[in-house]
């Protein structure tokens, strides 16, 4: 059976590829490479794209656009700036602990909306031996 | 909902605050909700270079759930070669 020999890590905010050399005879022959002008695909969990002022081709979501997270969850981000906003005032606080509960509680079913499955697959833990 | 929405909704309770401080919280309360539940997952491309090894991630990755190199997943190294290089 035929293996992948590339292998990846994370370090300092990059993401680094090498090709794992099985008979090599000494950690500096270990990893070579990657070889070049292949695909390297990058699966991952993102934060939303920030507001911006104007209707965006940079990026941002403009005043008229909406962020990408579920349409359910879109109401939760201005619990969360009421709960900042009234926090500021000592005199406000158990406002602002209502509206933190509020937004708790949407993070809490935002955790059940992220964990549903919805691609069909099941969880699971990859096991490494490296 | 819409930005203008959001802020909408902010301004109801208060209408002094100016809309350039409430983005600034839309903006940190978004990463926060995103941060806490990993609720959007992406993908991203990226072309190899011969023998260069490291590749900026893009900044609104939260965690790299998994990679495949021309088509095929790889698995991950747990830390990193004992032989460093910076390429």
């Amino acid at each position: 059976m035929a293996y992948r020999d590339e292998v990846y890590w994370i370090e300092r905010d990059a993401i680094a590829v090498a090709t794992l050399d099985r008979t090599a005879t000494s950690i500096a022959n270990e990893f070579t490479g990657p070889v070049g002008s292949k695909t390297v695909t990058v699966f991952a969990i993102k934060g939303d794209s920030d507001f911006g002022d104007t209707d965006s081709t940079t990026g941002k979501i403009g005043p008229t656009e909406s962020p990408s997270i579920p349409e359910e969850f879109h109401q939760a981000i201005a619990y969360g700036v009421l709960d900042r906003l009234y926090a500021q005032n000592p005199t406000t606080i158990q406002v602002a602990t209502y509206w933190n509960s509020r937004f708790n509680t949407a993070v809490i079913e935002g955790k059940k909306y992220a964990n549903t499955g919805r691609d069909a697959v099941a969880p699971k833990i990859k096991p490494m031996d490296y | 909902m819409t930005q203008n929405q959001l802020i909408e909704i902010v301004r109801k309770q208060f209408p002094d605050t100016p809309v350039a401080e409430i983005r600034i919280h839309l903006n940190e309360v978004l990463d926060e909700f995103c941060r806490r539940t990993r609720i959007l997952p992406a993908a991203f491309n990226f072309t190899t270079v011969a023998d260069q090894r490291y590749y900026d991630l893009d900044a609104k990755i939260l965690e790299v759930t998994s990679v495949d190199f021309d088509g095929y997943d790889i698995p991950r190294l747990t830390g990193r070669p004992e032989k460093r290089d910076l390429t």
